[in-house]
């Protein structure tokens, strides 16, 4: 027996059990998708094969391109506005004020919050007819918007919610990442007269590159996931306009029980998400710097 | 000796009664209900429940919330399919969505069990036509927690522009009222869902059906001539799409009238600090409403969990409860020995607009029970929401809706 054999018959027992509920939870359901997307599933009769009629309805659903592109919009938003939110809380929580302690658990509450609740709150505050943030408005003359009513503005309202929703955890992550850079760095670009935006932009900023990539792979990955949020507070409405391709696959999955759709679906937005992923390593590769 | 005897029986005798008590709590079939109603109607049906399991010694009912809405009753029902073994034993679908289970072989036929005739022919006939809509006595699921919609409005709104109740009669008159309640008050006046239940009626109303010859019947003059209607009250600016908060602006004064479900009365009232009175649902020529709410259904199970879901299904609607959970929950009365309740009328008399579902059940009308129709209907959401807010021509995105949903009916 080879060496290489031996070791890995001593370690497959301490593998196996994660080996177990890794091919039970996450290998099986997907291997499982998979074959349904080839099938007309419907949960309610046994599944036929329909080879590719799933893929090439899904190709030539104005629906699914439209869905796409509302997830790409939406999931480009709320990255973009999370690693930039989170790093600025992030270097406000690692600042030591007397209100710091209150500011980090102010930050990070959102995060643990049930969606079902922060649905309700933002309903309430976003309410066009008498949600205090329109009223606030009108104080400017601003008239009412449609947060979640207009087509033209539904996405963004979503946007703000799934922001606020969740920056808490990226910015603990920068706030991880700023302890983690040496002190001495910044103190020495000090000494040799750098001001604290060449300091920030210059020193920090740069060497917090590994937890933006953190970040921006964590948060784009779960927004191309989400559908929670539109479930509760638009139902991919108005006029489809907050459709994204999670409450696709869920509308049509659940609520029109076409499971083989809804599992090419899936399969597509699994291939988009590793190719994401692949992109990722890829460029943390090349243009991450680390300490 | 005898002493011990006499610890010796006791002692069997104590068990015996131990046993024998046991025995008893064993013999209670435990049968589970899945519901999807939350907050105040969620605590009425708990309190059904309650109810059934303390008045006999026979079946145990369990409640399980589903967790948000009849959707997630669905959601749970096609998981227990799925995996061999049903959510629930029994499950509350809403009227659009047993149909597709029951075609699918999911849920048990209700006529053979005891009593049934005698508890279907007391429906009202509406109930009766949405339970069995071929006509051919196969019942899948009972009617109970149903529902019309009604006309609640802001009488204060209402008097600053002069309008009076009777000119919300009609649609076209309501669309006069509506023009003088957004000059006299600047507000919008009346909330339309782009959900087409309310439409349903609407069309029937104008002589129309919704859904013809398994075919969405959008296209049709009857249809065309509704849309047009409800489409010229946002051109003039007098109506905003209906939302989650609809209840809440209509109490915090921000449009005068909203149509809304007979059971949205407990939470209308628990928010608005007007007094709020309650109409007919307008009509084109003739007055229609269509049925909301849900059924009961008995899942695939064993004769013994079925006989006592049945059972309870049974009890709930007999008058006494569904008095009883009207009284929390303002749904209609199903049978019409409920309506004929000397309770039941005293209290309908007893706050003004009680007593509009029952009014209207005469000419209440079932809602399409075609397998389609819960897919076909999110379709409709999106075309009536581009006529009203993006707004695309009414005939065109109607015959575009039409072809679009032609597929799904096949």
């Amino acid at each position: 027996m080879s060496v290489s054999l031996r070791r890995l018959g001593q370690a497959l027992p301490y593998l196996l059990p994660a080996l177990v509920v890794f091919g039970l939870f996450t290998y099986y359901p997907l291997w499982n998708v998979i074959y349904m997307s080839f099938t007309d599933a419907d949960f309610l009769r046994a599944p036929n094969w329909v080879g590719l009629d799933n893929y090439t309805k899904m190709f030539n659903a104005q629906e699914f391109w439209a869905s796409l592109t509302i997830t790409t919009i939406f999931a480009v938003g709320v990255t973009a506005l999370e690693v930039v939110l989170g790093m600025m809380l992030g270097f406000l929580m690692n600042a030591k004020t007397r209100v710091t302690p209150l500011l980090r658990a102010a930050v990070f509450a959102p995060v643990v919050i049930s969606v079902s609740a922060t649905a309700i709150l933002w309903l309430f505050f976003l309410n066009t007819q008498a949600g205090p943030v329109n009223r606030a408005l009108a104080l400017f003359g601003i008239p009412p918007i449609g947060w979640f009513t207009d087509p033209k503005i539904a996405l963004l309202g979503v946007i703000v919610v799934a922001v606020w929703k969740g920056v808490g955890l990226p910015a603990v992550l920068y706030l991880s990442g700023l302890q983690g850079i040496s002190r001495e760095l910044e103190e020495a670009a000090i000494v040799d007269g750098a001001n604290r935006w060449q300091v920030a932009s210059r020193i920090t900023i740069p060497l917090l590159a590994p937890t933006t990539m953190v970040v921006f792979f964590i948060s784009l990955v779960g927004t191309f996931q989400s559908y929670g949020l539109v479930l509760l507070l638009t139902r991919g409405g108005p006029v489809g306009s907050t459709e994204l391709l999670g409450y696709y696959i869920f509308e049509n999955a659940f609520q029109f029980f076409q499971m083989g759709y809804a599992s090419a679906l899936s399969v597509a937005l699994f291939v988009l998400l590793a190719l994401l992923a692949w992109m990722q390593f890829k460029v943390s590769e090349r243009r991450v710097h680390y300490q | 000796m005898k002493k011990r005897f006499a610890i010796l029986a006791a002692a069997f005798g104590f068990g015996g009664v131990l046993l024998g008590a046991a025995q008893g709590q064993a013999k209670r079939t435990e049968v589970t209900f899945l519901y999807g109603l939350g907050g105040e109607l969620g605590k009425a049906i708990e309190v059904m429940i309650k109810g059934f399991n303390e008045s006999q010694s026979d079946v145990t009912v369990k409640g399980e919330f589903s967790g948000s809405n009849y959707e997630g009753v669905v959601t749970k029902a096609l998981a227990g399919i799925a995996a061999g073994a049903p959510a629930a034993d029994i499950l509350q679908l809403e009227v659009s969505y047993w149909p597709r289970l029951a075609q699918a072989g999911a849920l048990e036929e209700l006529s053979k069990f005891d009593g049934f005739k005698t508890t279907f022919d007391n429906f009202w006939p509406v109930f009766k036509r949405q339970a069995d809509p071929d006509g051919n006595g196969k019942v899948f699921a009972m009617p109970w927690n149903n529902s019309n919609p009604v006309t609640y409005y802001n009488p204060d709104l209402l008097a600053k522009a002069g309008v009076k109740e009777a000119d919300l009669r009609t649609y076209t008159g309501m669309r006069e009222a509506a023009k003088k309640i957004k000059a006299a008050t600047g507000l919008p006046a009346v909330a339309i869902e782009s959900f087409p239940w309310v439409l349903e009626g609407a069309i029937a109303s104008n002589g129309g059906e919704i859904v013809k010859n398994n075919r969405l019947n959008m296209d049709s003059p009857e249809v065309l001539e509704v849309v047009n209607t409800w489409a010229g009250f946002f051109r003039d600016g007098t109506a905003v799409v209906s939302n989650a908060n609809s209840n809440l602006d209509f109490c915090a004064g921000k449009f005068a009238i909203r149509f809304s479900s007979v059971a949205s009365r407990p939470n209308i009232k628990n928010n608005c600090k007007f007094a709020f009175k309650v109409a007919p649902l307008p009509y084109f020529k003739k007055p229609s409403v269509p049925v909301g709410g849900a059924t009961l259904a008995i899942s695939k199970i064993s004769p013994d969990k079925q006989k006592a879901a049945w059972q309870f299904i049974k009890w709930l609607t007999q008058p006494e409860q569904q008095f009883t959970f009207i009284k929390m929950s303002n749904y209609v009365p199903i049978t019409r020995p409920t309506s004929e309740l000397k309770a039941f009328k005293d209290y309908i008399a007893s706050e003004q607009g009680l007593d509009m579902g029952v009014r209207q059940l005469p000419f209440a009308r079932p809602r399409p029970s075609t397998g389609a129709y819960f897919q076909v209907t999110t379709e409709i959401v999106k075309s009536l929401e581009s006529i009203y807010l993006n707004n695309t021509p009414v005939e065109s995105t109607l015959k575009d809706l039409v072809t679009r949903t032609a597929p799904l009916f096949k």
